[in-house]
């Protein structure tokens, strides 16, 4: 390690009552707990196979993952359906999920309070159909909603800053379903524009959803419509 | 079969107990609380403690009061007066955390001040999961590490009130948890490879991940749709097949640590890895990966927070070499535990 040895512990070996017991017994009792922490943090961390959910694989990207992967069990002379695909990924996902969490039972406590649990999935499955935020408000008398931020329009940045944080942006970027506390950060920013704009009678928070293709499939960004739409209005004074 | 066990495990022992000086440990102890300090910050000047960890009933996202089970620090606000204090309340936990971050930063009472920030920032992920990110969980997990390795032992106002300067004494801390924050560091960079099981991870899918990724107007800082042409969408595949085999080949660069760590002791392998430098390698393009993640996508902390835990990789006698000081191991000294 290129450090110095610290009380020098006794070896196992030779340990006997004649030596100062509680001194030299504690290098032990911490070796073994580290050992310990080593193994326990090695299952919490170790990485499921598939999605925890079978929704993760309903939606379009999971359908476009699956399409790929029966084409490719397909060239080596397998010959499988996306369902059947599905079947045996969450077989074996529930299993060792479930192993996983038997083995981490006791610990769950510690995990939870210190909010320290392993699991570490960075862009484990990018996403072909992502989405942009986009808000826009209505005034009084008007038909017509003015945007106010598009994530994709530079000049459209009403309250940017706090959209794309990264704490916030998590409240709306979904998954397989909206983010939970979508509704929520609708309602607050629908307050906040009230504030900021207050000839404004209705604002309207929805996200953008497109098909990223790739460039043998001609490589443009396609748009797919709105989804996940929250009006919110003006509360009478 | 029994001699050989308890051997092992005695040199285990025996390597659990060696002590250093406790600067890589303090310097990341600097470096994680700033940029976490920042980010407080960050969340402060948005106004969104109470968005985020406030309760409904004063303007949150979340309906805290039907979780299945309470967050302990909602014991001190009962719903009835939720509405009127929720946000006060919000705000109070925001500039708690702040503060026992800001005091484990600098090194006051940094044991005490560090479970403090670690408890109450845990609160935040158990309020709003969902807006608590892996970096957070990250940054947890090396608080705790660094709450039991002495950190506080340098670089700290404690090290000024109790060995007289603020840069640290003769104190040793023990060595095994700079070595735990590095195979923390490898379990996750590791284990984040092995889960990516996207098809565009690989060969076989065209390595598109880092494309499609660039694509999603959520993350990407500007349009990145000119990366479809032929002449730039290679470098894309480049960074895919990179990022992706340095993630699973990382256990190479922990074997890496342990060889420069052992360099005293015999084999061609150790001798090799360490002419060639492979730690260093890892850690520069783990580096150059974290910067160039930083300039293209919108991460928040994340890069910044990850190599705010690069100075664990270089034991504190590097670490004094590089700055210009002496090496506090080279004096016997009295040791921290």
């Amino acid at each position: 390690m290129g450090a110095t040895p610290d009380a020098v512990p006794i070896s196992v070996t030779t340990l006997t009552m004649e030596h100062d017991l509680p001194a030299r017994v504690w290098p032990h009792i911490r070796a073994a707990f580290i050992a310990l922490v080593v193994v326990i943090c090695g299952v919490a961390a170790a990485p499921m196979p598939g999605p925890g959910a079978r929704s993760a694989l309903a939606d379009a990207s999971g359908q476009r993952e699956l399409q790929t992967w029966v084409d490719l069990l397909e060239q080596v002379g397998i010959t499988a359906t996306k369902e059947q695909l599905t079947d045996v990924v969450m077989v074996f996902s529930k299993g060792t999920r479930s192993t996983r969490s038997t083995i981490l039972y006791p610990f769950k406590h510690l995990f939870r309070i210190t909010a320290t649990q392993q699991g570490w999935a960075l862009f484990a499955y990018p996403d072909t159909h992502p989405n942009a935020l986009v808000i826009d408000g209505k005034k009084e008398g008007s038909d017509h909603y003015f945007v106010l931020y598009d994530s994709t329009e530079p000049g459209l940045d009403w309250q940017a800053s706090t959209l794309q944080y990264r704490r916030v942006r998590a409240l709306y970027n979904p998954s397989s379903r909206a983010a939970p506390g979508y509704g929520g950060l609708a309602s607050a920013m629908a307050r906040r524009a009230f504030a900021d704009h207050p000839e404004l009678i209705t604002v309207r928070f929805r996200l953008r959803r497109y098909k990223t293709n790739l460039p043998w499939d001609g490589g443009a960004r396609e748009e797919m419509g709105y989804r996940y739409r929250k009006t919110r209005h003006r509360p009478k004074e | 079969m029994m001699t050989w066990a308890l051997k092992t495990w005695d040199r285990f022992v025996a390597w659990t107990s060696q002590t250093e000086s406790p600067w890589s440990m303090a310097l990341v102890r600097v470096a994680v609380s700033t940029v976490l300090l920042w980010d407080l910050l960050v969340v402060g000047i948005y106004g969104l403690p109470p968005i985020l960890w406030g309760p409904k009933e004063s303007g949150g996202v979340h309906d805290i009061y039907r979780f299945k089970r309470l967050p302990e620090v909602y014991w001190l606000l009962p719903q009835d007066v939720a509405e009127v204090w929720g946000g006060m309340f919000a705000w109070t936990l925001w500039a708690a955390i702040l503060l026992a971050v800001m005091c484990f930063g600098i090194g006051l009472f940094t044991r005490f001040s560090g479970a403090l920030a670690l408890l109450l920032y845990a609160q935040t992920a158990i309020i709003s999961d969902i807006s608590d990110r892996g970096i957070d969980r990250m940054i947890r997990i090396v608080f705790v590490i660094l709450i039991i390795s002495g950190s506080g032992a340098a670089l700290s106002i404690d090290s000024w009130r109790k060995q007289g300067s603020f840069l640290g004494g003769k104190r040793q801390i023990l060595a095994f948890p700079r070595i735990l924050l590095v195979l923390q560091l490898g379990t996750m960079y590791f284990t984040a490879g092995l889960a990516k099981f996207a098809i565009s991870w690989f060969p076989w899918g065209g390595y598109t991940a880092l494309f499609l990724i660039l694509q999603d107007p959520i993350f990407a800082v500007t349009d990145f749709s000119f990366l479809a042409s032929p002449s730039l969408f290679w470098t894309t595949q480049v960074g895919t097949a990179v990022s992706h085999m340095w993630e699973i080949t990382f256990p190479v660069a922990i074997l890496a640590l342990w060889y420069r760590e052992t360099k005293d002791r015999p084999g061609k392998l150790r001798a090799t890895f360490n002419r060639l430098h492979i730690l260093s390698v890892y850690v520069i393009v783990g580096a150059t990966f974290h910067i160039a993640l930083a300039a293209t996508l919108r991460l928040g902390i994340f890069p910044a927070a990850m190599l705010a835990m690069y100075p664990a990789f270089y034991s504190p006698k590097t670490w004094t070499k590089w700055l210009g000081r002496s090496d506090p191991n080279q004096e016997p000294a009295p040791s921290i535990q």
